[in-house]
Formats: structure tokens, sequence, C-alpha cells
């Protein structure tokens, strides 16, 4: 592939990296080192891409994978920080802290911040279902083509997320009364 | 009644999704990846090729001098072993 070419590809898909990668971990530093190595995996597996599928798609599927494979390093890492401060015997909950992502603007900023802390704790599946459909505003048949999932699946999944978030956002609620 | 309820405001919550404004990636990120996907291309470049070809040859190379220095020293010993039995049959205590 000529650095030309591959160029190209950076200028037209880093925004939605960007973006995509933003959903999932709500930090822009997080986001910048997503959006490279992504573009890294694109790079080395661009051979490999045989074409089956929109470049957009597979791009899609390759930042879900990185993004899923960060904040599970992540999780471990926070897990190792907090049983090394709890065997020392000192105050962890800053590590655990979520951060609220930057695009989201003043006027929702408490009600899309729970929303969003909500969507977090749903399974991996779920939220990715719920990323595609709503945030990035994909059709059914786009995100099931991402996922490699059936179109009923996508429409499944999304139903049984929609059901979890109420219940989580009902916990959430009691539990602050 | 009160599932269509619950949904009707699910689906309204979620629409709030749609009020989460997309980012320009900053300014310096392309030259980043650039640099990043340089940086690897390179790494490549030296190990592979040219001189993964001379070690591999390199390692056969020490390799067969070694076997071929076990095997003759092997041989060696074994044929140092028949002298020393074919010698003990001249022993003086036999002569008359």
């Amino acid at each position: 592939m000529s650095p030309a070419n591959f160029s190209e590809i950076v200028k037209t898909y880093q925004k939605q990296v960007y973006n995509l990668a933003l959903h999932y971990v709500h930090s822009t530093a997080d986001a910048e080192e997503i959006t490279q190595d992504v573009f890294l995996k694109v790079y080395e597996k661009i051979e490999q891409f045989e074409g089956n599928s929109q470049l957009k798609t597979w791009i899609y599927r390759i930042t879900i994978n990185t993004c899923l494979d960060f904040l599970k390093s992540k999780r471990f890492k926070l897990f190792k920080t907090f049983f090394q401060n709890t065997q020392d015997s000192s105050n962890s909950h800053n590590s655990y802290s979520t951060s609220i992502h930057p695009g989201i603007q003043l006027e929702n900023k408490e009600g899309l911040s729970n929303l969003l802390k909500a969507i977090n704790r749903l399974p991996e599946n779920q939220k990715t279902v719920i990323v595609l459909l709503k945030i990035e505003q994909l059709s059914q048949q786009e995100t099931a083509n991402i996922l490699n999932l059936s179109s009923k699946a996508v429409e499944s999944l999304f139903q049984r997320a929609k059901k979890n978030l109420q219940q989580i956002l009902t916990n959430t609620k009691e539990h602050e009364k | 009644m009160k599932n269509n309820s619950s949904n009707y405001l699910m689906n309204e919550s979620l629409d709030l999704l749609n009020g989460i404004q997309k980012l320009d990636p900053p300014s310096q990120l392309f030259d980043k990846i650039m640099l990043k996907v340089e940086r690897q291309k390179l790494y490549h470049e030296k190990i592979d090729g040219k001189w993964l070809g001379i070690a591999a040859a390199l390692l056969v190379g020490l390799m067969s001098v070694e076997m071929y220095f076990i095997f003759t020293t092997k041989q060696q010993k074994e044929k140092q072993q028949i002298v020393q039995l074919m010698g003990s049959t001249q022993n003086n205590l036999y002569h008359e």
C-alpha cells in the first residue's frame, strides 16, 4: 500500500475513529491513544482486508475491538492499583471515578452523564449496540454488518440493552434516595 | 400499559444521546499516527529481510560445525579404546 493511499485513509476516517473511541473511554487522551493504535492495526492488516465489507465497516470493527481491549486492560490496571492500595490501607476511590464525555453540552450535562454512566455498566455487546445505533446513529443493518450479526439479533440486543438500562437507572435513583 | 410508558420514557432518554457533539480530533493527531506507522515500518525493516537470513545462515553454520566436532571426537575416542584393548594382549608377563 502506498503512503499516499494510507494517509488518505487516515484523513478520511480519523474523526470517526476518534469520536467512536471517545464514546467508550470519555477521555481525549485515551481516545487519541486508541486512534493511533487503530490506524497502526489498519496499516498492518490492510493486506488482509478482502473487501467483503466496506472499509468504513472494517475500521469501525477494529476500533470497537481496540476500545474494548483498552477498557479491559485499564480495568485490570485499576484492579491492580485498588488491590495494592487496599493492601497499603489507603483510600483509592479516585481510581474508580468515571470521567465525563467531552462531547456533552452544558444544557443537559447531568442527565446525559448519568445515562452514559449507566450505559457503561451494560455488557459489552449491548453497550456497543447502543453506541452504534443511538450515538453514531447508524442503521440497524450497518450495525449488524459491523458486529457480524443478523439484523434481528441486533434488534433483540437493543431491546435487552434498553431493559437493562432501565433497571440500572431505577436502581441508581433508589440508591440516591 | 406500564411497560409501554416506561419503554417510551426509555426511548426519550436515549434520544438525549443525539445531543452528544462530535469533536474534531486534535490537529497533531494525524502527524502522530503517521510517525507511529513510520516507526513500525522501520522496526520491521530492521528485523526482517536480509539480516534475518544472515542470522539464520550463521546459526545453521555454527550448528553444523558443532555437530562435525562432536562426531569426529566420538570416532577418535572409539579408535583409541580399540587400540588400548589390543595393546593389553601384548603384556610382558606372558613372555617366557
